[in-house]
């Protein structure tokens, strides 16, 4: 699954730390997930597209 | 929620994991000087002399400096972790499991002479009070520290950790009835459940770091 969660961050001016702080999850986790090296739980995905006011398809789309 | 600038990079695995490392060596660097209070301690109080007073305040004061530097460059916080309730509840679960294992070993300390082997690393017989209370310590508060540190991983820990403790099991499990049929026929000495429990932590851990790393 791809992501735009690095793209969107940058927009915002935010660390990863701070993202991490928002989503209450650890720096590692925001690293793996904008890596593509971790697919998020729909409960996370669903958290990070209400973070950044915007459908989570958006945010996040199928590799195919 | 609180952010050190030092968090303004992207993360690396490589630098979080070996800062992780050195720091863990540093714990049991500062292990050496508090064995050595507490020993020349002991000693002047069973009518040592002035010298044994002295080395054990030399190591109070060198064990003070290393607790220091170990707090004040402690891992997370200082390189950046965002200060979360999560996070707070797993640096607090962090100090609960080095509080237990500090207490666990209590009653095996003051079970042992300075003539017997260590008890906690010796796989010899512990004096039964001893042994039930430090396994009292352990029954009671594992199954807390584990049932918390579940439900407070994020799930990018929580995936590594289950994907560690199975290929730990895995191991296990492959390992074990080798060895048992091994003794039984001859080839092995006597399987030792201790050396298995290690094997599968040391497996469990590293396989986890890795996946946590990659």
């Amino acid at each position: 699954m791809r992501n735009r969660l690095k793209v969107l961050r940058a927009e915002r001016d935010w660390s990863q730390a701070e993202l991490a702080g928002r989503l209450d999850v650890s720096r590692q986790a925001v690293n793996a997930i904008e890596t593509g090296k971790h697919d998020p739980s729909l409960g996370l995905a669903f958290k990070i597209s209400r973070l950044f006011e915007m459908p989570i398809e958006e945010v996040f789309q199928d590799e195919d | 929620m609180r952010i050190d600038s030092r968090g303004d990079g992207d993360f690396s695995p490589i630098r979080y994991w070996s800062t992780i490392m050195l720091w863990s060596l540093g714990v049991g660097l500062a292990l050496v000087p508090a064995v050595l209070a507490a020993l020349k301690l002991d000693d002047y109080l069973a009518g040592g002399g002035t010298g044994d007073l002295a080395i054990a305040m030399v190591a109070a004061i060198a064990l003070s400096a290393a607790a220091f530097a170990l707090w004040r460059w402690r891992p997370d916080f200082w390189m950046g972790e965002p200060d979360t309730p999560r996070g707070r509840r797993m640096r607090r679960l962090g100090l609960a499991c080095g509080l237990v294992g500090v207490i666990v070993t209590v009653p095996l300390s003051a079970a042992s002479n300075r003539t017997d082997e260590i008890l906690l690393f010796g796989n010899g017989p512990v004096p039964p009070v001893a042994a039930a209370i430090a396994l009292a310590i352990w029954a009671l508060s594992l199954p807390a520290l584990i049932v918390l540190g579940r439900r407070n991983m994020d799930e990018v820990a929580s995936k590594a950790h289950e994907f560690g403790m199975s290929i730990g099991f895995q191991v296990f499990a492959y390992a074990a009835p080798i060895w048992w049929m091994g003794w039984r026929g001859g080839f092995f000495p006597q399987p030792d459940l201790m050396i298995m429990f290690v094997a599968t932590l040391a497996v469990a851990t590293i396989v986890s770091i890795w996946r946590r790393s990659t």
